[in-house]
């Protein structure tokens, strides 16, 4: 515990653990669902994720210095606690797998045809041992400085786009507030990746600052998915987005220079990096709550074999898209336990905080 | 482990020394000979102490000492002056002691030996000469403007130079010994205040724990003590230069002095110094940042272009435009070789160039680059063995990684290429992608001496970030230091 994280690598952590390959696909599923306003779907998704966070960080404060892991074993006791862990870290490594599986599809879809599935991850697991081998410091350190060297990726969103397009938007709320509702429980999910809190806020340096660094880190995905979001109406308006599976990749497809021809294929490698700050910080986190529950003092001995089992995994079973809708559907069912695991939380720990008074009061 | 714990107590030659010194002047004369058998140049004067008649022997090691210093400022004061506690010498410089052992590391630096008879007590006067070299301009490091000083040899002549540069008591010289028989040591310069006391006191654990006995060079050193072993990014910055050092000092680094090296050891090392040069703050602000821009894009160029020039060949062809593809696909339809043996064979030739041009004499030098630039360069085209293309690129790489200006660091950046190279002739740009990815993650990771090593890449809370990749000008970075300090 003597890590301690700044307020800036916090936020990106956060934040990089929201951005996934979801943003890919997003103006589509939105797009079928609410049209052109399936942006304002993505606001009420943040507003619902900014609020569990702030659950989160209200359940985890009264036990500062204690980490994620420790903290469960407190509010639910030894087994019921070693069960919440569990979970946890089945999450965790299904949601990271998942999330380098559907990486590897999309490289091999969109750039290597010819490769094996699982040559692409073995080569994926490289950097992803690096990278998670260096604990939360550096996973820290990771996030900030890719971060710093993708996000201008979005502004290449709206090179193809006209000044004239604006009309699509027009009039707000045109079929009503239903299907906005509807398209946001697709939103809601797209902001997963908050659950990060419980393990890092532990490390944060100043504390003082976790509740606006994690609304700063919701915010910073809200507005890269709101304005992916509207760079894709613009571009394709509301009734073609449903043709293309991957939108914003199309889109980019869409531009050229006199000097490169392809930009789609450079950027989605560039690309890999904002998603590989979702996957490495849950493999190191899968190994940590692992070590809780088997006993290894050193929890990074436990990421190799994590990572050899998910080359195994990918070389025994047979992908396809089909298989990796099912596993994300999975991910999205757990990823909504946890939301209700927070509110759970904090009701928790406000029923201790109350107990406490009682107590001070008998007393 | 027992072979080398018996061979310890046989051959170790300070055993009858640990001793103190005898009053009997033969005795202690007698041990020196027995300690230094087969030394010619050691001398032993005898010298009458004129008032009581003291016998008495001066000890030195010529060409190591001052012969000079000491006829002139030690025998005449002590045969005509009156005998006194010390005994008079006009020389400022100089300590009592009862030890064996300290008179004889004190003659081997240098130093002069004064026993007395029936005196348990010796007199090491500091008359330190011996060969060395006057101070030069630095070769590896040149500068256009900068000061031209280089580090020399001796310790006390490069914390001479940087008391110079910084003229402040408050400059501190810290002396740590090294583990091992030869008593050696190194100084560590800092500015008390500015350099940070827990990388002060990591640092001095560290040296203390290293054998010095086999260091001719500081960059033995420097490996010794690195963070990480598994890197092939130098994690200390050696200079010749005191003005840089100086720099360096006035930044809150601490700076290590080893006797017998020309460089100084500049710790922490972050990956931002080591592309920064003392000229970046004699030209215009926005010159330098200009130059140091153009230095990062020189980095990026030296370890990725051969890598994208074999992807973009070999894999994809979509990102160029069509004309452009035409135009390679021409100068390379009659070559025999897949792109990446091209690429190796022509990288490979290259650094070979380059080492052979390091250690050849300077008339024969010029043989070199005759042989480099035509036979390589053209006869290899012409013969239809590597395209144009590859040529151009290779020259690009090479020109590229003589931009950066620490030779550890571009010796680092060299190696990069080559897994580079292998990882996009099997992946294409998506391994060139993930190589990226691994070498952020790589540099992330790094630290030295506890303090993060990538600091370039995470600008928002270095305090120097207005004197990392653009160099504001320095009334704006001098603000900046004083709002850091409160």
């Amino acid at each position: 515990m003597n890590e301690k994280l700044t307020t800036s690598q916090y936020i990106f952590l956060i934040h990089g653990a929201q951005m996934g390959v979801g943003i890919l696909s997003l103006p589509r599923e939105l797009g079928e669902i609410a049209g052109s306003d399936g942006w304002i779907a993505i606001l009420i998704g943040w507003v619902l994720a900014s609020l569990t966070s702030i659950l989160i960080i209200k359940a985890l404060e009264r036990y500062p210095g204690k980490t994620a892991e420790e903290i469960f074993k407190l509010y639910f006791g030894n087994i019921l606690g070693k069960l919440v862990i569990i979970y946890f870290a089945s999450y965790l490594v299904f949601f990271s797998y998942t999330l380098m599986l559907s990486m590897v599809m999309l490289l091999k879809s969109w750039i290597l045809p010819g490769t094996s599935v699982t040559t692409l991850l073995s080569l994926l697991v490289i950097p992803t041992f690096i990278v998670s081998r260096g604990k939360v410091k550096v996973l820290g350190r990771y996030a900030e400085s890719t971060f710093l060297l993708t996000f201008w990726i979005l502004f290449l969103l709206y090179i193809p786009v006209d000044k004239n397009d604006w009309l699509y938007f027009l009039p707000f709320f045109k079929d009503g507030f239903t299907p906005i509702i509807e398209s946001s429980k697709t939103t809601v999910f797209s902001f997963l990746g908050f659950e990060i809190i419980f393990f890092i806020y532990p490390y944060l340096g100043n504390k003082k600052n976790a509740l606006k660094g994690a609304i700063a880190a919701n915010t910073i995905t809200m507005v890269i998915y709101v304005s992916a979001a509207i760079a894709c109406y613009l571009f394709y308006g509301p009734d073609t987005i449903g043709n293309y599976f991957e939108p914003v990749l199309n889109q980019l497809s869409n531009i050229r220079f006199r000097y490169v021809e392809r930009i789609d294929v450079i950027l989605l490698p560039v690309y890999m990096f904002v998603v590989s700050t979702t996957w490495i910080p849950y493999v190191y986190f899968t190994a940590t709550s692992l070590s809780h529950i088997v006993k290894i003092k050193r929890c990074e001995n436990i990421i190799l074999p994590i990572l050899i089992s998910f080359i195994i995994v990918t070389f025994i079973m047979n992908q396809d898209w089909e298989l990796l809708n099912k596993m994300k559907n999975g991910v999205t069912f757990m990823g909504a336990i946890i939301y209700v695991f927070a509110f759970l939380l904090y009701g928790l720990s406000l029923f201790h905080s109350q107990k406490e008074k009682g107590e001070q009061l008998e007393n | 482990m027992r072979f080398f714990k018996d061979r310890k107590n046989v051959t170790d030659p300070k055993r009858p020394l640990e001793g103190k010194i005898s009053s009997s002047l033969q005795v202690n004369i007698f041990n020196i000979k027995q300690v230094f058998t087969l030394t010619p140049n050691l001398i032993f004067r005898d010298i009458k102490l004129l008032d009581r008649q003291i016998d008495g022997t001066l000890v030195y090691l010529q060409d190591l000492a001052d012969v000079k210093k000491i006829e002139k400022h030690i025998i005449p004061p002590l045969c005509t002056g009156e005998f006194d506690q010390p005994p008079h010498t006009s020389i400022a410089d100089f300590k009592k002691t009862s030890a064996l052992q300290e008179t004889i590391n004190g003659l081997l630096k240098g130093n002069t030996i004064l026993f007395l008879q029936e005196h348990n007590e010796a007199y090491i006067y500091n008359t330190v000469g011996g060969p060395s070299r006057t101070i030069e301009d630095s070769i590896f490091e040149t500068t256009l403007k900068g000061s031209h000083l280089g580090f020399g040899e001796t310790t006390d002549q490069n914390i001479a130079l940087l008391q110079q540069f910084i003229p402040s008591p408050k400059l501190k010289a810290a002396e740590v010994k090294m583990e091992g028989d030869l008593n050696r040591h190194v100084y560590l310069v800092y500015l008390e205040g500015t350099a940070k006391e827990e990388q002060l006191t990591e640092l001095t654990k560290r040296i203390k724990r290293t054998n010095g006995d086999q260091f001719i060079n500081i960059g033995q050193l420097a490996e010794c003590i690195e963070d990480n072993h598994w890197s092939p990014f130098p994690q200390f910055r050696l200079t010749e230069r005191p003005d840089q050092a100086a720099i360096d000092l006035f930044k809150g680094k601490i700076c290590v002095v080893l006797d017998r090296s020309p460089s100084a050891l500049i710790a922490p090392g972050s990956i931002m110094s080591f592309f920064q040069s003392v000229d970046d703050y004699t030209t215009r602000w926005m010159l330098a940042s200009f130059v140091r821009i153009l230095r990062f894009v020189a980095v990026l160029i030296s370890i990725f272009l051969p890598a994208l020039y074999i992807s973009i060949v070999s894999f994809n062809y979509e990102i160029i435009p069509i004309r452009l593809l035409i135009t390679i696909g021409e100068s390379r339809a009659e070559i025999p070789f897949d792109p990446l043996i091209e690429a190796l064979l022509m990288e490979i030739t290259l650094e070979m160039l380059r080492e052979a041009g390091i250690r050849l004499p300077a008339p024969v030098g010029q043989t070199v680059g005759i042989v480099g630039g035509i036979v390589i360069g053209q006869a290899a085209v012409e013969a239809g063995i590597v395209s144009n293309f590859m040529v151009i690129i290779v020259s690009l790489t090479a020109i590229s990684s003589f931009i950066i200006p620490n030779y550890d660091m571009s010796l680092g950046i060299r190696l990069m290429r080559f897994p580079m190279m292998i990882i996009a002739s099997l992946f294409g740009i998506v391994g060139i992608a993930v190589g990226f990815m691994t070498l952020i993650g790589h540099i992330v990771k790094l630290e030295s001496i506890g303090s993060p090593y990538g600091t370039l890449l995470n600008p928002i809370h270095s305090s120097d970030f207005k004197d990392s990749l653009f160099r504001f000008p320095l009334w704006k970075a001098g603000k900046s230091k004083q709002s850091s300090k409160d």
